[in-house]
């Protein structure tokens, strides 16, 4: 989804305002408008827009230079244009000295104004873009980067918020492409470790050998091949966090190397006999069911409680079906953006297909969906068929027990479901809930269920 | 959806307006009399129109059956901010104005063209009247919908909507009347 660029106009001329902001409007900016300086700055304090016209003489005690000055303050990179009636040279350069982006005098030529706004934010777009990149290739995720509205996810947020600042280990649990790495990087960023190292090791990606050198680094000769010490992850973490992902594959061995350096705070290199004191942060993730692995022996237990201080739970994506369309958006905006296309809309049936969709492969699934959608899309909306390569569900869905719903609504969702597989049959429909015609009819009546 | 004329228009520009709108969006058209009540919004230091104030007036010539109601004149317009406009309309409202007076070759000091007023006024009917179905300006500048400060880019766009514009109006159109656009066949 394309983004949406905010102007405010301030003017205590309704007309004047009004007409500006509609004007701009057609062009496809969100327009807000305010009728004093000081309801301007108001507004400012809510959010930063990306361009501010501001009327120079406005009444009750805050004209626009003012009013520019106190926005400044908030927004020290705002885009501001004081607009006037009469051009003085005086206060021409007062307006540009405080900050003012432009100065026009009203009324303005069209031409003038619009390639002035363009111009502006074409300025924001590259800032914008660049932001993303940076951030990208930083990976350096905040909260407001997990893009969410699901209760469920929400709570995830809050309780990685609260855990931020604390020195404990954090155990992240959710099934793959959901974003453990995302949180994990998240709640280091948001913590007073910010300034120190994020070192993140993938525990599946490496045999146990190799894995063990990777983690807590060797003296030269200590082995074939170790030609030089090499510093292992925990110390280069020191200070900040390390991040163990797929904890739940490793070797029983190295188990008992990480119990010790989670209780000591210290271990030792490869080959070597010095002991190292580390102050890592250690967030570990997991995929795999660890209390089963603990039952059949497979995992520690006392390492499974060592990392099971701060548990957070990230839920696969198809327990919150509400964040899709969210997602989408967001993927489709960021995409669209780094491959210099123009997808500025997903269509209804596209969401309703998305919605649908069991997505196995949780987030990641879907942002490659969405990548691969606009790659193969022509237009500048994505439709229905630009999805035609997701398996369809064939109206079989696949059943989740739903935590925090009603038992009517349950009711209401199974029996929607059941006269979508029979095509709205009610006789077969209710066959295969087990309830009579008449029952099934006053529910479907009841629960006005469209058929 | 109706038009209403603004003072004195040429009839050529009127049929003009209601064929460009039944070709691109299948849309017919009825001609209500014209609205002679304008001096009101006339302002003697611009010698120009208020678009705004004609917009508000207009509201009161609907008719209750009018799905839009769209004005042709020949008043130069302006609004408050800025020195004039082709046009203005309420972004997915109902009402649309537009003004031919600068489409003229002889306000810009050439010899009259008829042929070049007559395309120049198909264009910004359907632009304003794409306002009106909430559509919002087209990066594509031959696209109906791009925006026109000056009368060069008037020129360079099509009088008609891009695909992806195309679309969104018919979306826009809605409900039961998206059917028939899309057929090219809506009665009023």
């Amino acid at each position: 989804m394309k983004m949406q660029w905010e102007i405010l106009v301030a003017d205590d001329e309704e007309v004047m305002c009004e007409s500006l902001a509609a004007w701009l409007r057609e062009d496809g900016y969100l327009v807000e408008t305010a009728s004093s300086g000081r309801e301007a700055v108001a507004k400012a304090r809510e959010k930063d827009y990306a361009i501010y016209f501001l009327d120079l003489k406005m009444p009750g005690g805050m004209d626009g230079i003012e009013a520019m000055m106190e926005i400044r303050r908030l927004h020290p990179d705002a885009s501001i244009i004081i607009i006037t009636a009469y051009a003085t040279v005086d206060t021409a350069i007062t307006a540009m000295k405080e900050g003012a982006q432009e100065y026009i005098v009203k009324p303005c030529n069209p031409e003038e104004i619009s390639l002035l706004v363009r111009r502006i934010i074409k300025v924001k777009n590259l800032q914008r873009e660049n932001t993303i990149l940076r951030k990208k290739l930083a990976r350096q995720y905040h909260f407001q980067d997990i893009i969410c509205k699901n209760p469920r996810m929400r709570g995830v947020v809050d309780m990685a918020v609260r855990v931020a600042n604390l020195k404990s280990t954090v155990l992240i649990r959710g099934e793959s492409g959901t974003g453990k790495e995302l949180v994990a990087r998240a709640v280091h960023n948001s913590g007073d470790r910010a300034a120190n190292k994020f070192v993140a090791v993938s525990c599946a990606a490496l045999p146990e050998g190799l894995l063990e050198s990777e983690m807590f680094g060797h003296e030269k000769g200590s082995f074939t091949g170790a030609i030089a010490q090499k510093k292992g992850k925990f110390e280069l973490a020191d200070g900040g966090t390390i991040f163990l992902d797929e904890i739940g594959d490793i070797s029983p061995k190295l188990q008992v190397d990480l119990l010790r350096v989670l209780q000591e705070k210290s271990f030792y290199r490869l080959g070597g006999s010095e002991e190292i004191r580390t102050d890592a942060r250690v967030i570990a993730a997991t995929h795999v069911d660890l209390e089963q692995a603990v039952a059949e022996g497979k995992f520690r237990e006392d390492l499974f409680y060592r990392l099971n201080v701060i548990e957070i739970r990230i839920p696969p994506l198809r327990e919150r079906r509400d964040d899709i369309p969210l997602l989408a958006d967001y993927f489709a905006e960021r995409i669209s953006r780094e491959m210099g296309r123009d997808v500025i809309d997903i269509s209804e049936g596209a969401y309703k297909l998305l919605m649908d969709h069991q997505w196995p492969g949780n987030v990641r699934e879907l942002e490659n969906a969405i990548e691969r959608a606009i790659v193969t899309s022509k237009s500048q909306v994505l439709m229905e068929d630009d999805f035609a390569f997701l398996p369809r569900s064939n109206g079989k869905r696949v059943w989740n027990v739903p935590v925090d719903t009603t038992l009517q609504e349950m009711e209401k969702q199974a029996i929607a479901a059941t006269l979508e597989r029979t095509q709205g049959n009610i006789k077969d429909a209710a066959a295969v809930l087990g309830i009579d015609r008449s029952t099934l009819y006053e529910k479907i009546k009841r629960y006005e269920i469209p058929r | 959806m109706h038009v209403i004329p603004i003072g004195r228009v040429e009839p050529r520009v009127i049929e003009t307006a209601q064929r460009c709108l039944a070709d691109a969006l299948g849309c017919n058209t009825v001609l209500v009399p014209a609205m002679e009540d304008f001096e009101f919004a006339y302002d003697s230091a611009r010698e120009q129109y208020s678009a705004p104030q004609l917009l508000q007036r207009l509201a009161r010539h609907r008719l209750a059956n009018s799905w839009r109601l769209l004005a042709i004149t020949e008043l130069d317009l302006f609004i408050p901010m800025l020195s004039y406009v082709y046009g203005q309309a309420q972004l997915g409202g109902a009402l649309a104005i537009v003004s031919i007076a600068r489409l003229r070759q002889e306000f810009h000091g050439f010899p009259a063209d008829e042929g070049l007023l007559m395309v120049r006024t198909a264009k910004e009917v359907l632009h304003e009247t794409g306002h009106t179905l909430g559509l919002v300006h087209c990066r594509d500048e031959t696209c109906v919908m791009s925006l026109s400060t000056n009368i060069r880019q008037v020129d360079v766009k099509r009088p008609a909507f891009c695909v992806d514009c195309r679309v969104r109006a018919v979306d826009a159109a809605g409900g039961h009347r998206r059917q028939e656009i899309l057929e090219a066949g809506v009665s009023e």
